[in-house]
């Protein structure tokens, strides 16, 4: 790889390139949301831990608690309630490291058990780690490993796919979390973590996603795309009550 | 269906993706801009490739490649959706915030220098057809070597080395055209 040879100049330019990354501020803060929308598994393990037992979602009643959420209906959210069987976490205390941490905890509570809800099965990497222990970074502050081609923290490992009703309790917890975050004049984060779910694969929730967007962009002041979410659920979805 | 998770485990998993996001989170974050994600963009498509990368946290699966070349392949993916998302909506992607926070940042001189320089760097990446741009950034930005960035982008040898050669005359090109070489 010796043909053509660079310029200083350019040379110069790359080697400023090499040492670009994130402010301190910035790492921390796109953490939080990575742990925030990513269902509550990698920053609120404390809090299933405290609980020691979860239940695994049923779809139907996943998207039924959803739908009530938002559409504000207690008799729904109740009966999803029910159906998922949820253990509530901590009684009026918020999880250790709750990831919403800016929202109140009245609306935030009735939904965060899902947003917790790990994987259901025990990972073989994690087996593998815990079996043989190697130094890990802190998680209560905010230490920084230096970055480098030779770190590799990651198990190798091959596990079987998560079910589909984790993924479907990973939406529904996003999506929660984003309509929370609405209703506590949080735009920009509820555009997040409904962006977040939208990266799904399972997509159950599509029509209470694109709501959620374009009341987030709209909230945002961008008027012009949040109409163009209004047409993509009212084309892709005609028969959704939220499409009227 | 109740399942019980021991604490430990949820915790070592934690820990041990943190450890992923921390150890990686400049190598994600540089290689989005130099593939073309705006500034006021970077921190959200960040966010999302960590995010889809938890999702298959589980199923990622070390081929001897390290953690990177997996995360460059969700980078590439998600760097292509912010491009397309952006030529659809050219307006400013998170209302002008992004764009806040840099104005209330010490405007020291050293900084400023070299935000232009990086500035420069991408405006001159930007004309760089993407899969020579990702072959360009991955060697001369990376380090990685021909074989690493073959297997990482899954093209042969040659291919690399090609792309490379005319990646380099492209950039030094486009930075001539902009003054690059004062």
């Amino acid at each position: 790889m010796s043909e053509p040879q660079l310029s200083p100049a350019t040379r110069s330019l790359l080697r400023a390139a090499k040492t670009d990354a994130p402010s301190a501020a910035a790492r921390a803060k796109v953490w939080s949301s990575v742990a925030s929308a990513a269902g509550g598994a990698a920053a609120g393990a404390g809090a299933v831990g405290a609980t020691g037992s979860v239940s695994v979602a049923p779809a139907a009643a996943s998207k039924m608690l959803v739908i009530g959420t938002l559409l504000g209906g207690t008799v729904t959210v109740g009966l999803a309630a029910m159906l998922l069987r949820v253990t509530p976490v901590h009684e009026g205390q918020p999880p250790a490291s709750a990831p919403m941490a800016t929202l109140a905890p009245a609306a935030v509570r009735p939904i965060a058990p899902i947003v917790e809800e790990p994987s259901t099965a025990v990972p073989a990497a994690v087996t593998a780690v815990a079996a043989t222990p190697r130094p890990l970074v802190p998680i209560a502050g905010t230490a920084v490993l230096p970055p480098g081609p030779a770190s590799n923290p990651m198990p190798v490992t091959v596990r079987p796919q998560p079910s589909v009703d984790d993924t479907l309790a990973r939406e529904a917890g996003l999506l929660a979390q984003a309509h929370a975050a609405l209703v506590h004049g949080e735009p920009r984060t509820a555009l997040r973590a409904v962006r977040a779910a939208q990266a799904l694969p399972s997509h159950a929730l599509g029509p209470e996603e694109l709501s959620v967007e374009a009341q987030a962009l709209r909230a945002l002041g961008r008027d012009g795309q949040a109409n163009d979410v209004d047409s993509t659920l009212k084309k892709q979805f005609p028969d959704s009550a939220l499409a009227h | 269906m109740a399942v019980s998770v021991p604490p430990a485990v949820a915790d070592v998993r934690t820990r041990t993706f943190r450890a992923l996001y921390e150890a990686h989170v400049d190598f994600v974050w540089r290689n989005l801009r130099r593939l073309g994600v705006h500034e006021t963009d970077v921190e959200d498509r960040t966010q999302e490739v960590f995010v889809v990368a938890h999702r298959r946290f589980d199923q990622f699966e070390d081929r001897g490649h390290g953690p990177r070349a997996w995360l460059f392949q969700i980078v590439l993916r998600v760097a292509s959706d912010a491009r397309r998302h952006r030529r659809r909506h050219p307006e400013d992607a998170d209302g002008g915030d992004a764009l806040g926070r840099t104005a209330v940042q010490a405007p020291q001189a050293d900084a400023i220098l070299r935000r232009e320089a990086l500035d420069r760097l991408d405006a001159a990446l930007e004309t760089i057809e993407v899969g020579r741009r990702a072959v360009l950034v991955l060697h001369e930005i990376e380090e990685m070597t021909a074989p690493e960035i073959a297997r990482v982008l899954g093209i042969p040898l040659n291919t690399v080395y090609s792309r490379l050669r005319v990646a380099r005359t492209e950039l030094e090109t486009a930075l001539a055209a902009q003054g690059g070489e004062r």
